[in-house]
């Protein structure tokens, strides 16, 4: 029975179709190829193909699904309908690169700024990063202060483009 | 046993003939530290038989080096000025568990001078050097004028600029590019590359800022930013009177001038080159009267020309690079002279080191973007184990990282009979580690150490920073096979194939179960 790994990376979906049959995994199809027995280890999987055994390790997170191998880490959004791919800004979005502490917010609503402007500033692991404007435009909203926790992800300036 | 621990036990049992020698220095000792740090410091105290305490914020708790210690207290809540960073809570922290000892570890409240002489007034020990020699050496402003009295040869600069006027003044005298530094702080925090003038208003500023936060001063200083430049720094071991080099670490790998990976000895450092360094670093030491570990750094051109830049008056994050070639043990060395020892007595003749170490410097960052600092829930951690490899680690499965603080999780340290060999080990050991539910560096310093310029041991302080790093491109198939057999598993019931909460990554865990 063929299924499909249904999985995406950096937003680009997978969608390799592979075969099971107890430890045996074919993946792709036609002349493109790779066949490999795949054993359990403790948490590891072993992936012999050939003459070569390849160690990997797979943990599931709350949204993703991490996986190690010979010293890389790889991570995969599950693909189902409805999912969004993580939220990466609009140019006139500004969000937080991170999760950390607000330490400075100079944009202030209304203003005129330019491109390259710093607009927020955050601390995180005891290093500021400033976020700055990226092109020409005037704030439309301010959504964070000096000394708020954000998260990954939260929306902190909008920019309105200048026309 | 390592031979770094093996010629540790042999000094202890030196030590304890000792016929003036009390059997242990002190009945207990507080940690004042947290990560990986307070659980490599914990381990000496136990090998010496030294009760240790460890101290947590509220966002610490149950963190690793809680339990490193023999006991834990609660200093206070998650933002590190009002727990790692405060003096009081650290003070009371000592008191209530009766404590005669505060080893300090590195950042925080390691090269806090007044810190030091508030322990002091107390009647604690302060595992590091006097305040005197720490207001001598390790404030960066007074270092280089201990320096430029020494005769040393110092990075062109101002030792002390007030405004960002008065930077660009100076930064127009020296030539632009000028680094800005906090006086008062170390780790690469508060320090800021202008190129020009007219970026100096808001590089002054996030530097005050910065140094301000992390370590509560904010007094600045201007460099000229030498370039191309390795970053080699000399290992001191002093007692107060004598002072006594441990050879060379270069470190010139470094983003946000923190470094990433450290070595000894350095490929770049000529046997007299490496022999003025050590008798500038030891005259600096016996300038001040120091006593305890400390490191003089320099910055050493591609003539092999070098510039006192700093001294960093407490252990350093990387002294695992000498610990291996030397086989001391610094901590049980800083322990014993704070109690009192001399040289001869807290170490043995200095060994001749050995071999090639180097260490990497595993963090919660993503190198391939602008090394943003990541926070997260680790799903799953596995070191690998091997002769000659050496891990300090900070971190254990289930810990879910805090914004707080530092985002070194790990140094992973690989010593080899010469570097090619050090440098195999330590890519093997960082191969056979698996780390999930954080981004790390892990895959970026198996680049960097299997990069020809690494390779060929050309490494300058903008070697990491003045290329783009990418990351691996496509997945390998093997990876891919085995997240087949994940998804397919039937335990995964459909996995990726379904939306499905049910199973917790707990449930993945196997054999390993829940830390």
């Amino acid at each position: 029975m063929s299924r499909r790994l249904a999985l995406r990376r950096g937003g680009t979906p997978l969608a390799v179709p592979y075969e099971r049959k107890r430890d045996r995994i074919v993946l792709g199809q036609g002349d493109r190829r790779f066949e490999a027995e795949v054993k359990r280890e403790g948490f590891w999987f072993m992936v012999r193909s050939g003459e070569s055994t390849t160690r990997c390790a797979i943990a599931r997170g709350r949204r993703q699904l991490w996986l190690s191998c010979e010293g890389r880490t790889y991570v995969f959004e599950e693909d189902h309908p409805g999912a969004d791919a993580k939220a990466a800004g609009s140019t006139d979005e500004l969000r937080a690169p991170m999760t950390g502490r607000v330490v400075q917010v100079a944009a202030e609503k209304g203003a005129s700024v330019r491109e390259g402007d710093v607009l927020v500033t955050i601390e995180a692991m005891k290093m500021e990063f400033r976020l700055t404007a990226p092109e020409d435009g005037v704030v439309s909203e301010v959504r964070c202060a000096p000394g708020a926790r954000v998260e990954l992800g939260d929306l902190l300036v909008v920019l309105e483009p200048r026309k | 046993m390592s031979p770094a621990l093996a010629d540790y036990a042999a000094h202890q049992d030196a030590a304890r003939t000792d016929p003036v020698a009390p059997a242990i220095p002190f009945q207990k000792v507080l940690v004042a530290n947290r990560g990986e740090i307070a659980v490599r410091v914990c381990r000496t105290l136990r090998q010496m038989g030294i009760p240790s305490v460890a101290v947590y914020s509220e966002a610490d708790r149950g963190a690793p080096h809680v339990r490193a210690g023999d006991e834990s207290v609660a200093i206070g809540p998650a933002p590190a000025a009002q727990s790692y960073l405060d003096p009081s809570a650290i003070l009371d922290a000592a008191r209530r568990t009766g404590a005669g000892a505060i080893h300090p570890g590195y950042g925080f409240l390691s090269e806090n001078a007044a810190f030091a002489a508030t322990c002091r007034d107390a009647g604690v020990v302060f595992i590091g050097p006097s305040p005197e020699s720490m207001a001598r050496l390790g404030d960066k402003t007074a270092a280089r004028r201990t320096a430029a009295s020494l005769g040393i040869p110092l990075v062109p600069g101002a030792e002390e600029v007030a405004s960002a006027d008065r930077a660009v003044a100076e930064a127009e005298r020296v030539g632009f590019p000028v680094m800005l530094k906090a006086s008062g702080g170390g780790g690469g925090r508060g320090m800021r590359v202008v190129s020009s003038a007219s970026e100096m208003k808001s590089a002054f500023e996030a530097a005050r800022r910065e140094a301000k936060s992390a370590f509560g001063g904010d007094r600045l200083l201007l460099e000229k930013y030498v370039h191309p430049a390795r970053h080699v720094e000399v290992q001191i071991l002093a007692d107060g009177r004598r002072a006594q080099a441990l050879g060379e670490r270069e470190c010139s790998l470094q983003r946000r001038h923190q470094k990433l990976i450290e070595e000894s000895p350095s490929a770049a450092v000529a046997s007299k080159t490496r022999a003025a360094m050590e008798d500038a670093a030891v005259r600096l030491a016996e300038a001040a009267e120091y006593a305890g570990v400390m490191t003089a750094e320099f910055l050493m051109g591609e003539d092999g020309s070098f510039h006192f830049l700093e001294v960093n008056t407490r252990l350093q994050v990387e002294h695992p690079v000498t610990e291996m070639r030397s086989g001391l043990d610094l901590v049980s060395a800083q322990i014993l002279i704070a109690a009192g020892r001399s040289l001869g007595s807290a170490t043995p003749a200095p060994p001749e080191p050995r071999g090639h170490a180097i260490e990497a410097r595993l963090c919660a960052e993503d190198a391939y973007h602008g090394f943003l600092p990541q926070t997260g829930t680790i799903l799953m951690l596995a070191w690998h184990e091997e002769d000659g490899v050496r891990i300090d680690s900070g971190i254990a499965q289930g810990q879910t990282l805090s914004p707080d603080y530092d985002s070194l999780l790990a140094k992973v340290v690989a010593h080899g009979k010469d570097r090619e060999e050090a440098r195999t080990k330590l890519v093997r050991a960082l191969r056979g580690t698996a780390l999930l539910g954080v981004v790390t560096n892990q895959s970026f310093l198996i680049d960097l150490l299997e990069d020809a310029s690494f390779r060929r041991a050309e490494t300058f302080t903008h070697t990491v920073e003045s290329r783009e790093w990418l990351p691996p491109a496509t997945v390998p198939e093997p990876a891919l096979a085995a997240l087949a057999a994940y998804v397919s598993e039937p335990r995964s019931a459909g996995g990726a194939e379904e939306d499905t909460d049910r199973y917790s990554p707990w449930q993945r865990l196997g054999a390993w179960g829940r830390s």
